[in-house]
């Protein structure tokens, strides 16, 4: 974390030197990179090889973010995350995943978007999986076929940077696609 | 008393954010049963202080709303189940009033 605290310093420090000196509003984005994380890792990996720990995924982790297949409780990410917000002055989103049963637990989803304002994250986000059945109309997570009706006729939406994505194995890179393979609830863990 | 698994910060059995404590032994044997396995007084592992802890030690966030029983049978006589658990309940009873 000291080093992440370091890295965030060096470029808040440098964007306020470019702003100073060229008159103009240079901010700290932290950004999806939607493209960049995997583009850019096929080149690391090109040029370095494949380094356990920082080049052994299809991916860079986007950000600040916590590995999205840590597995943790969501109050564990934010208190991570929480700690280098304050030096995007730009744009950040901090997000935990859940699953569909959160429709039936309004008292969860209050008491952590309740966490996260307590922990001054500027840009909260929750996801959760939607899949409908194009034919019965059941929603929920569905795991291969309908549970109400059997058909295999279903719409799965994810939220995977920052919008709803149809189907996320042909609506993304290859990078992205395999990030939401690796991605983990992070609602009842193993404690 | 076995149990199967400790889940924190579970959504699915109850409102909140919970600890759910799934026991083992029931003899129902329902129809539909969602833990089957379970139904066996001697699946998973023993209740033993070690899991106790494990319970308390989510208690104490301040985000998690209290404990969760589901099983098996929280109550079944197929082992000692009724008197683990309302022992159990009454430690978390006197230690955290304010959870349900």
């Amino acid at each position: 974390m000291q080093l992440a605290i370091e890295i965030e310093t060096l470029f808040k420090e440098k964007c306020a030197k470019f702003k100073k000196d060229n008159k103009l509003n240079f901010g700290v984005y932290y950004t999806p990179a939607e493209n960049l994380c995997y583009t850019a890792m096929k080149k690391f990996k090109a040029q370095y090889g494949e380094i356990k720990n920082v080049s052994d995924h299809e991916f860079f982790t986007n950000s600040m973010h916590v590995p999205v297949w840590k597995k943790m409780t969501p109050f564990e990410k934010i208190d991570i995350e929480a700690q280098l917000t304050p030096y995007s002055s730009a744009g950040c989103i901090t997000y935990v995943e859940l699953d569909a049963g959160t429709v039936n637990n309004i008292q969860a989803l209050e008491d952590l978007v309740n966490y996260a304002m307590d922990k001054d994250i500027p840009y909260f986000a929750i996801n959760v999986p939607s899949d409908s059945c194009n034919d019965c109309g059941y929603q929920g997570e569905i795991n291969g076929k309908c549970p109400k009706c059997g058909s295999e006729n279903i719409q799965r939406l994810r939220r995977v940077t920052g919008y709803l994505t149809g189907n996320y194995t042909t609506a993304f890179n290859l990078g992205k696609q395999a990030e939401v393979e690796n991605r983990v609830k992070h609602n009842g863990l193993e404690a | 008393m076995n149990y199967a698994s400790i889940l924190k910060a579970d959504i699915a059995n109850g409102q909140g954010f919970r600890v759910s404590l799934f026991v083992s032994g029931c003899a129902r044997n329902c129809k539909g049963c969602f833990n089957k396995e379970a139904q066996d007084p001697a699946f998973g592992k023993p209740f033993d202080d070690k899991a106790k802890q494990k319970i308390f030690n989510e208690l104490e966030h301040d985000w998690c709303k209290g404990l969760s029983l589901l099983g098996g049978e929280p109550l079944s006589k197929l082992s000692d189940n009724r008197k683990v658990v309302i022992e159990l309940a009454k430690e978390i009873r006197e230690k955290f009033p304010e959870k349900d």
